[in-house]
């Protein structure tokens, strides 16, 4: 009877630390920040997702106690504020001592003004991000830090950060088409990119297209080479004769949602879902090959709080920021361990897709080309001219 | 002596302030347009010649853009010019009823920033998804042609719109005080009333007409933000909206002497323009409409015409000022943007007026809002109370050339004078001025000086100097007699340019697009511009509203002031 006490004694001690076991091992590192841990309950993910993280977040003393004397970071990027209340909350708890001064900034104001003001000894800003097609108007400033001293550099996988490491890419994009639910029939949902060119539907104006072709042609032209790339665009102009908007492409989404056009290109996943999920009636579809591309962070050059400023990106590129960047937005994450179905929107249309990814070396040797070729077109059309002057 | 010396000392400094802030920055303004570097941080004199004016005025767009000018500001003068006009001869010369409607409506009008208006108006009238254009659809069938207000048409029907209250105010006194003797005399003779108006009445105020003509012109000219909002999206530029297109780049670099070639003639028009018309007013006699007779003008009687009279009156103000009003209001509550129906009611959401007190940059930008425009209305004030005191009460040597340069500013177009001073801040580096909003407050002070000074000569003049001779022989210093004499004596006037100066500088988005730098430097006229710029619809929405509500109060205010009297002479755009 003893024995058979203590037999159950010993399986019931053997099953509580079996139990108990993954997370003793977890809990054995630093607790997750509140709002951490609410983000993880609201996805419904378990805390094991973040194994590691500690290692991630582990930064330079010199960095810390350099950010503890500078006490803050300015940020321009493009999330709405209160997105960015929600994706900066884990930070402000972990380092309360670097305050964040961020403002959402149009892409005049992040890349050219900061640019202008850069050159005349003005930093306007520490971290800036999407300066996308003027990228290599600050490589030419010299304004961008090296930015491969960041740990948690290796996070991202290969490509999707600039290989001289002036620029780490912050999450992905997938720029395909968004579409008005109440004005497109189903089967009239294009499959493949040459379908805009057949479907009658989407002539007189009924496909808006954006000033933006790097953000979706260039991976065309790396995916099916140029002559397509070119035949493609001449068609779409000539022949279906888009109305071309000058607008950025929020607002593009938000003249769809109303009814301005049926199918808007380029249009991200991330932007789509958020104007679902406010009740617009418009919806996400990507033609094959599937454009993806990936969103820059840097730092520019002799930013008055470098060391926040480094501390912040290692942080954003940890799975805690990559998980807090997807739950303000629904951006997906560029960690190469949360590529996951889960953190992306209308993963139906992309996942088992061709895709075409835009990597550096096509921005660098492709993008000159498109962009001459795609200005041509524009200005024939009766387009705006992109502001080259 | 010492007090003497002291005199001599502030008038001097007040001079050289003027001088430098109106000279350095036009200076600077021409060096930039011979400028062959790309940005003004990379000016030389070394780097100078004539390329900017040779890729500018080489351009055929060029052209196009000097006849868009001519066809959108003689356009909208001239739709402002028939409304005002008659308006002005309905509530002073006939029996329309309810004219106390019109006489208070009209000028509330003013505050509707013309912004906002534009953007109302897009989504009335956009091609496809205009409340106005789908309705007609709806109506009459998906063929049925469509008002776009992208245009040339739309720009001058809005800014037609526009330019009324400043023309009806200006006009409103003159008819009031036209001696009605040659419109009896055509009566008697068996004149039909629209004869006697077409044939006497309009031609005894021809003169001043042609005044208001120019003074609408001028404006029209330099107005950036109704050809900002309707001519871009549709590539139509005129002259203030290229400046900007070529300085605001989304991609590459701007080329800064550009601008500021293309910025050379437009001052050039705009100075002459400026001339013609103080000209003009200064030959007053010629449009003397008032004698020395007494009389009462004749109201004439519109008999069955009364009730539409006063129905296209009504119209005017529901197109103005309740139908702006009414499509921001219904935006603001929209989850996105669509056109009003039964099922959109049911969807209405407070979402963002909940977002503005969540977005930080709205926050921001309404504390550089008030910081700006306080600091503007306080220093135009100051600042135009102490030029005036020199101009008028000193025996300065340089009193008059003072009053000019007080004036000079007057006919710059705001976008131009936001790329003077640019440069001017770029350059001086050691003054931490740059892309602030102190800089748009420094810049709009110098523009707005010429109103405020015309409005303290004027109310200078009345006070007679025997006070002041009596403050001196008491022994006050002059401190003193400013501070206990002129200060309560002018305090309605120094109230009210306040006001005009708040109420105008909250509204103005072109010079402060030019002037500001970075996000956290917006007021509230760049967030909404770039708002509504970004798709932000709703919520630009949700801001408008709340701006016109308080613009609507403070234009109260100023009527409730009695300063309606100031406005009517210098015009209150």
């Amino acid at each position: 009877m003893a024995r058979s006490k203590m037999g159950l004694a010993a399986f019931l001690l053997l099953s509580a630390l079996l139990t108990i076991a993954p997370g003793a091992a977890f809990s054995a590192a630093a607790p997750l920040p509140k709002a951490t841990q609410e983000m993880l309950k609201k996805l419904r993910l378990e805390s094991s997702i973040m194994s590691g993280l500690d290692k991630e977040l582990e930064v330079p003393k010199a960095w810390m106690d350099g950010a503890r004397k500078e006490g803050k970071v300015r940020v321009f990027s493009t999330i709405d504020p209160p997105q960015f209340e929600v994706l900066s909350a884990p930070f402000k708890e972990r380092f309360p001592f670097i305050a964040i001064e961020y403002n959402r900034a149009s892409h005049e104001d992040r890349a050219i003004r900061t640019l202008v003001a850069y050159k005349n000894k003005k930093i306007v800003t520490d971290v800036l991000t999407g300066v996308g097609g003027s990228f290599f108007m600050f490589r030419e400033a010299g304004a961008f830090e090296d930015l491969r001293n960041i740990p948690n550099w290796k996070n991202n996988p290969p490509d999707t950060s600039d290989h001289d490491g002036l620029w780490v890419g912050m999450h992905m994009r997938h720029w395909c088409m968004a579409y008005n639910t109440k004005q497109l029939k189903k089967e009239d949902v294009p499959k493949k990119w040459e379908d805009f060119l057949t479907n009658p539907i989407w002539r007189n104006g009924n496909l808006a297209l954006g000033n933006r072709p790097q953000l979706w042609s260039l991976q065309l032209w790396k995916a099916k080479g140029e002559k397509w790339t070119k035949d493609f665009l001449t068609r779409l102009f000539s022949e279906v004769k888009p109305q071309l908007r000058r607008e950025g492409m929020n607002a593009m989404l938000e003249l769809l949602a109303a009814g301005e056009f049926y199918g808007s290109i380029p249009s991200a996943e991330y932007r789509t879902h958020q104007k679902v999920l406010d009740g617009a009636p418009i919806s996400y579809t990507c033609p094959e090959p599937v454009p993806v591309a990936v969103s820059e962070m840097a730092v520019l050059k002799g930013a008055p709080n470098i060391n926040s400023a480094r501390v912040f990106v290692n942080w954003f590129l940890s799975k805690e920021g990559q998980i807090a960047q997807y739950i303000s937005d629904f951006a997906p994450p560029v960690h190469k361990d949360l590529r996951r179905k889960e953190f992306l929107p209308f993963a139906d249309q992309i996942v088992g897709k061709q895709s075409a990814f835009r990597d550096p070396a096509l921005e660098l040797e492709v993008q000159p080309k498109l962009l001459e070729f795609w200005d041509e077109l524009w200005l024939k059309s009766g387009g705006r001219r992109r502001g080259k002057s | 002596m010492g007090e003497t010396l002291r005199l001599h000392l502030w008038q001097h400094g007040i001079f050289l302030l003027i001088l430098f802030l109106v000279l350095a920055p036009l200076a600077f303004l021409i060096l930039g347009s011979f400028s062959t570097a790309r940005l003004p941080g990379d000016f030389s004199l070394d780097a100078m010649g004539l390329v900017n004016y040779i890729k500018v005025y080489s351009d055929p767009g060029t052209f196009e853009i000097f006849s868009n000018t001519v066809i959108y500001v003689a356009g909208s003068t001239a739709l402002a010019l028939a409304l005002a006009v008659s308006l002005a001869w309905l509530v002073e010369r006939t029996n329309m009823p309810g004219k106390v409607l019109v006489y208070a409506g009209v000028p509330m009008t003013l505050a509707v920033p013309g912004m906002l208006q534009a953007m109302a108006w897009v989504l009335l009238l956009s091609p496809r998804i205009g409340f106005i254009n789908q309705l007609l659809k709806d109506i009459f069938g998906p063929e049925t042609p469509i008002i776009d207000v992208y245009s040339l048409g739309g720009m001058v029907f809005l800014e037609g719109l526009r330019l009324v209250p400043t023309a009806f105010l200006m006009l409103v006194p003159l008819m009031r005080s036209m001696d009605p003797t040659l419109e009896e005399a055509a009566a008697v003779s068996g004149a039909r009333p629209l004869s006697t108006l077409r044939k006497v009445t309009l031609r005894l105020l021809a003169p001043a007409l042609v005044a208001v003509m120019i003074y609408q012109a001028m404006t029209a000219l330099e107005v950036f933000e109704i050809p900002g909002i309707l001519g871009l999206p549709a590539g139509i530029y005129v002259f203030s909206t290229k400046i900007y297109a070529i300085v605001r780049t989304a991609t590459f670099m701007p080329v800064y002497g550009q601008a500021n070639a293309l910025a050379m003639v437009y001052l050039f028009i705009a100075v002459a323009t400026t001339f013609f018309y103080t000209r003009m007013i200064g030959r007053a006699e010629r449009y003397a409409v008032i004698t020395g007779k007494g009389y009462r003008p004749r109201q004439l009687d519109l008999g069955k015409w009364k009730i539409p009279a006063l129905g296209c009156a009504l119209l005017f103000l529901f197109l103005s000022i309740v139908l702006p009003f009414l499509v921001f209001l219904y935006a603001s509550f929209l989850p996105y943007l669509q056109a009003p129906s039964w099922n959109v009611l049911k969807a209405l959401t407070l979402k963002n007026y909940r977002l503005l007190a969540e977005y930080g940059e709205v926050g921001s930008a309404l504390k550089n809002t008030v910081l700006m425009v306080g600091a503007t209305a306080t220093a135009t004030v100051v600042l135009s109370f102490l030029v005036s005191l020199v101009v008028i009460r000193s025996k300065f040597w340089g009193r008059k050339l003072l009053d000019q340069m007080a004036f000079m500013p007057h006919a710059i177009p705001g976008i131009v004078m936001g790329i003077a001073f640019f440069w001017l801040f770029l350059k001086i580096d050691f003054l931490p001025l740059y892309g602030t909003i102190w800089a748009i407050s420094i810049g709009f002070t110098i523009s707005f000086l010429a109103y405020g000074t015309r409005s303290m000569n004027a109310a200078l003049l009345q006070i007679h100097k025997e006070l002041e001779e009596a403050a001196y022989v008491s022994g006050a210093p002059p401190w003193r007699t400013m501070w206990r004499i002129f200060v309560p004596l002018m305090m309605p006037t120094l109230v009210g340019v306040w006001i005009w100066v708040v109420l105008h500088a909250v509204r103005i988005a072109g010079m402060p697009l030019m002037l500001y730098e970075g996000p956290k430097n917006q007021v509230l006229a760049i967030l909404i511009w770039n708002m509504w710029d970004e798709g932000y619809v709703p919520a630009v929405a949700a801001i408008g509203t709340l701006l016109m509500i308080v613009l609507l109060l403070l234009t109260l205010a100023v009527r409730l002031l009695g300063f309606r009297r100031q406005t009517m002479q210098i015009g209150g755009t």
